[in-house]
């Protein structure tokens, strides 16, 4: 156990380590924030389809040979998440239909359009590492530390101020509205921070992992917190340990960073629900 | 009948894809073969090398395959920080060849967790008599390699700059 320790406290004087404990943090933070709110209303895989989304907008701005492929990514991400909270009420489309299309064909478009028109020389690498997060965590510049930060705040800061109006989008739209919230302005909000939350959230653990991410906290949270305030506090705890634990057990053992937070997840999950006896 | 027929040609098609022969090009750059024949070359005591043993800056040998994965990745990034620092480094030898001159380019190359990436230095011995392949391992043998970060003009043409070991000795 000292080696383990004493191993990890040398670690910890690499600037890059840091960097990824911070961000990985509190970007977990964030999307646990998002994630509640969206496993109540039945989004649980809007992040899977917004994170695919986003990666066809990488691989086009990355053909394009975009000096910062992060702005058009965030934008991209952030139509199509209005476009999919706005017509997922649809009869003839219905939003688990709309995010299956968006996912796949993203994901298709933006690998096929990097095969043919490739701008590096391990395509395939370079699209393994987006996909699972092997260690992208770890290779962050200090600008984007920076922007990871400044944008997790900024995501808390709204939610909190917005956190009563976001409480009665969660459970009846049609209440909310009734009751003479404007509720197009606030999904417009929540589509917009999904958006950025999942674009930063695939450095952490990639594309294909995000939704672990946003629903694993918040159904743990639900098995052992009932009311709202609760599930949201002890979704936010949860999701920090797991992203901690996660990055500090994959760079003591030498394995992938973004499997080993989802796998830290699931574990958890698991555990909650021995605790809880299955009782919910 | 016919339809199933037709699925069954189609996956016999896509099963007889060629296999990669270790050859690549990026675009508008010159094709590096990966020289895949085995050495069976012994490592020189360090003596016979012709190099005196530096004082490490950087030791990736202590590290986890991520970690020295994030490392590489983090000197590559910023070349100009870790330049004239001694760095040693553990990973398989990789010898690309210029088919233009037949020059050889000799690099120690570690994968990531997954497999699919790999990170590396080029290295340049400091004993100028070495020959390849006589005086080197066996290709992607697993070799540990000492040698001084320096930052060269690698394309001129281009304006790009590489860096790699150099006064490199193998442990």
């Amino acid at each position: 156990m000292g080696v383990i320790w004493n191993k990890l406290l040398y670690y910890l004087q690499y600037p890059f380590v840091i960097y990824a404990l911070i961000v990985g943090i509190l970007i977990s933070l964030v999307a646990s924030l998002l994630g509640v709110t969206l496993v109540i209303k039945k989004y649980s895989l809007l992040g899977d389809g917004l994170s695919h989304v986003a990666f066809g907008a990488m691989a086009i701005a990355a053909i394009l040979h975009f000096s910062d492929e992060l702005p058009f990514t965030i934008v991209i991400t952030i139509i199509s998440a209005i476009f999919i909270l706005k017509k997922g009420n649809n009869a003839q489309l219905s939003g688990d239909a709309l995010v299956a299309m968006f996912s796949v064909g993203s994901l298709a478009l933006g690998y096929l359009g990097l095969s043919l028109f490739s701008t590096t020389s391990n395509i395939s690498g370079d699209v393994c590492t987006t996909l699972f997060g092997s260690t992208s965590i770890l290779t962050l510049t200090l600008t984007d530390v920076v922007i990871s930060v400044v944008c997790s705040l900024l995501i808390i800061f709204i939610y909190l101020i917005n956190y009563h109006q976001f409480f009665a989008l969660s459970f009846d739209d049609e209440h909310a509205k009734a009751s003479g919230m404007n509720t197009d302005r606030y999904n417009l909000i929540l589509a917009v921070i999904t958006a950025v939350v999942i674009v930063l959230a695939m450095n952490l653990v990639g594309s294909l992992l995000i939704s672990a991410l946003i629903v694993f906290p918040a159904l743990s949270a639900m098995r052992v917190c009932t009311s709202f305030r609760s599930v949201t506090i002890a979704a936010s705890l949860l999701s920090m340990l797991c992203a901690f634990s996660g990055i500090v057990i994959s760079i003591l053992a030498g394995i992938p960073v973004g499997p080993t937070i989802v796998a830290a997840d699931m574990f958890l999950y698991v555990m909650v629900c021995l605790w809880n006896g299955g009782k919910r | 009948m016919r339809k199933i027929g037709v699925f069954l040609l189609i996956c016999l098609l896509l099963s007889g894809c060629g296999a990669n022969d270790g050859e690549y090009a990026a675009s508008g750059a010159v094709v590096f073969k990966i020289d895949q024949s085995p050495q069976p070359a012994e490592i020189k005591p360090q003596q016979e090398q012709n190099v005196a043993s530096k004082e490490v800056d950087i030791d990736l040998t202590t590290l986890s395959s991520t970690m020295i994965f994030a490392q590489v990745s983090q000197i590559m990034e910023d070349q100009s920080s870790y330049a004239g620092q001694t760095i040693r480094m553990k990973g398989n030898l990789v010898v690309t060849t210029n088919p233009q001159d037949q020059s050889h380019f000799f690099n120690v190359v570690v994968m990531d967790a997954m497999a699919c990436c790999a990170q590396g230095f080029e290295f340049v011995l400091a004993d100028k008599e070495a020959v390849y392949p006589d005086d080197y391992p066996e290709l992607n043998a697993e070799v540990t390699v000492v040698g001084e970060f320096e930052i060269y003009d690698s394309l001129p043409q281009y304006g790009i700059f590489n860096g790699r070991l150099i006064n490199a000795y193998f442990e």
